[in-house]
């Protein structure tokens, strides 16, 4: 397809400036630049794949419930913690009060990125030891809770975009009662980040936790800030 | 688990549907409510105007909307509900994040979807802001979530 176009682009180029006028040729390109963007839109499925790594053994709770159950016990809709970027153990730490009072299963998602669209980017990403590390890290704090944790790598490939649809596919294989996340770590302008993404399109009800806020300049009277994440839950609030 | 609970409405389905779970939580919890809108629209554009339609409406005109939908809002908390009502004339993200810190609010339950056709389309860019700013935790409510929010943060057990 490419091909081609790039075979007659040349002649109808000229034939156009020839014919109609000299700046026609690149309003037509325009034209078909806006096209193949929607067409690339359409079809953004197409270019996304996945794959899903099974948590290490000795990781994975024994008793958790099987997700392919969740549709039928709708008291065990899992606490889905998706972490990943520098705040994830505090994002872990901040969700520990919460799985506690739901008691429920709490299933750990870290997503690791394979950027196969900017190879000069490669290095920056996480090797899977790092993966492993961090999901391990986060999967221990939780399991101050006393609630079943699972922890699971998933993988994306090309966008960034695509950590947050691996997330909420995942969390609505699992039939995720809720979806806790932290922060986006990019700071991104134009594009929404994963946090935005999954805030706008999960299935379920989100709880954004926000450890860095705090520091950032909006200290709340009361709470440590990020050295004792989990005080914002636990009631230490004057009010009632 | 939460004593001060703030809602933000503008007057949408999933504000609605925000407020609802609100409540939810504030009675399970003895929780105090606190209900905050704006009195117009952010005016950083035209493209704001565009989308809500009824902006072009002038100052005295978005207070009153502000107010009938704070009323609208407050008469469906349950009496036994201690709840108070904010009707703000700054633009509602600062409002947010201000009265958070100065209510000692220790979590922000906000809709999926902003008002207006173009905006409901993507994550209410109010929404958006709160959640990147916010030192407390924001629950943001999805519409079509097949389960209450109050299912997912029990109070007691």
């Amino acid at each position: 397809m490419r091909f081609c176009g790039g075979a007659i682009a040349p002649f109808v180029a000229g034939k156009l400036a020839e014919h109609v006028s000299v700046a026609s040729p690149f309003y037509v390109a325009t034209v078909m630049t806006a096209f193949s963007v929607v067409v690339l839109w359409i079809h953004r499925d197409a270019f996304a794949t996945t794959r899903t790594i099974p948590a290490g053994a000795g990781d994975a709770a024994p008793d958790t419930v099987p997700a392919a159950t969740a549709s039928a016990t709708p008291v065990a809709a899992p606490l889905i913690v998706a972490v990943g970027g520098p705040t994830a153990r505090q994002v872990s730490a901040m969700a520990v009060p919460l799985a506690r009072a739901r008691g429920a299963e709490v299933h750990v998602l870290h997503v690791v990125e394979s950027d196969v669209l900017v190879g000069e980017d490669a290095a920056e990403l996480e090797t899977a030891a790092e993966a492993r590390a961090l999901l391990d890290a986060c999967v221990a704090e939780l399991r101050e809770s006393g609630a079943p944790v699972t922890g699971e790598l998933l993988e994306s490939y090309g966008t960034h975009a695509d950590v947050a649809r691996q997330i909420l596919r995942r969390a609505a294989e699992l039939g995720a009662g809720a979806i806790v996340v932290g922060p986006d770590s990019r700071q991104l302008t134009i594009a929404a980040g994963v946090t935005a993404r999954i805030a706008s399109h999960a299935p379920a009800h989100v709880i954004v936790v926000n450890p860095r806020a705090g520091a950032i300049g909006r200290p709340l009277a009361g709470v440590a800030g990020p050295a004792d994440p989990a005080t914002i839950w636990d009631g230490s609030n004057p009010g009632r | 688990m939460f004593h001060n609970i703030l809602v933000a409405v503008d007057g949408s389905a999933h504000a609605d549907r925000a407020l609802t779970e609100a409540i939810d939580l504030a009675h399970a919890s003895n929780a105090r409510l606190t209900i905050i809108t704006a009195a117009g629209e952010p005016r950083s554009g035209a493209m704001i105007a565009l989308a809500s339609g009824a902006a072009a409406a002038l100052g005295p005109a978005m207070l009153a909307d502000a107010e009938r939908i704070l009323r609208a809002a407050a008469d469906r908390v349950p009496d036994d509900i201690s709840v108070t009502t904010i009707v703000t004339e700054q633009p509602i993200r600062q409002a947010i994040l201000k009265r958070i810190e100065e209510g000692h609010h220790d979590v922000v339950v906000m809709g999926s979807r902003g008002r207006g056709t173009v905006r409901s389309a993507v994550l209410g860019s109010v929404s958006h802001h709160i959640l990147h700013h916010s030192p407390v935790p924001v629950l943001i409510v999805h519409e079509d979530a097949p389960r209450k929010a109050l299912d997912i943060v029990v109070s007691d057990h």
